[in-house]
């Protein structure tokens, strides 16, 4: 999307509410971040948006996800070493202002602390339970781990986590090893082979098939573009910024767009 | 009048009966009592989050709002052996661990046939289920609302004080239920 065409839906959301339009008068930054501010959204995607300015306050809505923190915060390496400010830093697009801080932005090891603790307290908790859930709960579970394991992933490589989309299509067009997930995993597991081990790694697999599946059949479009982007810059080993790729590939797809209107 | 036109009768909550109200009241109950929540009184769980708050290094853990320092942290720590140390901490449960067990509670009550998923194949939330058996306004509605607000954190991130608020809206529900459940039997 366009960056006036997303700042232009950032102002929207924020204007429908008032605490977004508070956000919108008096924040000094204002930035989109997540899958819209690459071009990655869904039809029904929300925006996420970050502003900075003099008043903390968090606000979820079906089209709206606001998280307002004050300017003096972004000095702080609770901040500046967060899971959130690196992928801000990294994929964020700012609509108002000028972000002096990101330059200072590094992934912190309590990030990734938190990250373990995350995917450590689902591997304890999930075992005994397993049996009993119903089976959205397990699929639903069966979805965060693996995701939160991928982020993990990029967390330890000291990478900013991309977005869900690019986790959820393109995991082995951004991963060194198809078995990955499952070892990382493994590190937090107790009981090797339980049923709930081998369920949970049967789904993480099939889902891993159903995105080459989906892969092989697209042809064109954005979702082609960045895959195609992606395994390249995989194949040819270069190391440049996840981000680049996905921003070339859906510029890419605004031009065949723009040409196909023409 | 059209039949298309006819103003419609609205849809009545079936009412929580006993028997929903009971199985409702062993799945909190169950909750509560693998978090130790039955018997904490709020003061130990408060003492508990203000302890955690004075152990900067374990408040890293939990919540991962502080810088912790580098050098007091071996990043090769097993695991294993760090978990088992902190997961068992005074009074201090994981927000996951809620969760998983509040979905296992939901679970419990779908395959008893209590509830059931949406016509879209949406899972009922815990809020859903008090919203399917009570009034809109009802207090306990309105706890399973603030339950709800307070254990999503933001980022995957709860801090003590929610974590706090979400056990107490918890208790009160449960409080509730065990009064409405007294009086069903009084009632029979």
């Amino acid at each position: 999307m366009p960056i006036e065409s997303l700042t232009a839906l950032a102002i929207k959301r924020l204007g429908a509410t008032k605490v977004g339009k508070k956000c919108l008068e008096e924040s000094t930054e204002i930035v989109v971040f997540g899958s819209r501010s690459v071009g990655l959204e869904r039809a029904d995607s929300d925006i996420d948006i970050l502003c900075i300015g003099g008043f903390n306050l968090k606000l979820k809505t079906a089209h709206l996800d606001l998280n307002a923190i004050q300017t003096k915060e972004t000095r702080e390496s609770h901040w500046l070493n967060s899971e959130l400010a690196s992928h801000i830093a990294e994929y964020g697009s700012w609509i108002k202002g000028t972000p002096d801080w990101i330059v200072r932005v590094h992934i912190g090891e309590e990030a990734i602390e938190a990250k373990r603790r995350r995917v450590a307290a689902f591997m304890r908790a999930l075992p005994d339970k397993w049996s009993g859930l119903y089976e959205g709960f397990r699929e639903k579970y069966s979805i965060k781990l693996r995701r939160e394991t991928q982020r993990l992933l990029f967390l330890e490589r000291g990478e900013p986590i991309p977005p869900t989309k690019i986790l959820d299509s393109y995991w082995k067009a951004v991963s060194s090893s198809s078995c990955d997930v499952h070892n990382c995993l493994r590190r937090f597991s107790n009981s090797h082979r339980t049923s709930f081990e081998q369920d949970l790694f049967t789904r993480i697999d099939l889902a891993m098939q159903a995105q080459d599946s989906a892969n092989s059949q697209l042809v064109q479009g954005a979702t082609a573009s960045v895959g195609s982007a992606l395994y390249w810059r995989q194949s040819t080993g270069l190391t440049g910024s996840l981000r680049s790729a996905i921003s070339a590939a859906t510029s890419e797809r605004m031009s065949f767009s723009a040409m196909a209107g023409k | 009048m059209r039949e298309s036109e006819m103003p419609t009768k609205p849809k009545t909550k079936p009412r929580a009966g006993k028997k929903i109200l009971e199985a409702i009241n062993e799945g909190l109950e169950e909750i509560s009592a693998s978090f130790g929540w039955e018997s904490a009184s709020a003061s130990s769980v408060s003492e508990a989050v203000e302890k955690s708050k004075n152990e900067p290094a374990a408040v890293e853990r939990i919540a991962g709002a502080d810088v912790m320092d580098a050098e007091e942290f071996d990043a090769d720590q097993d695991f294993d052996d760090l978990y088992e140390e902190t997961g068992s901490r005074d009074g201090w449960i994981d927000k996951e661990e809620v969760e998983i067990a509040v979905d296992a509670f939901i679970s419990t009550l779908l395959f008893a046939g209590i509830i059931r998923k949406s016509k879209s194949g949406k899972l009922p939330s815990f809020e859903d289920i008090f919203e399917r058996f009570f009034d809109e306004e009802d207090e306990i509605v309105e706890l399973a609302r603030s339950f709800e607000h307070n254990i999503q954190g933001y980022f995957d991130w709860i801090s003590p004080e929610d974590m706090e608020a979400a056990r107490d809206c918890f208790l009160e529900i449960r409080d509730l239920l065990l009064k409405r459940l007294g009086g069903a039997n009084d009632a029979n």
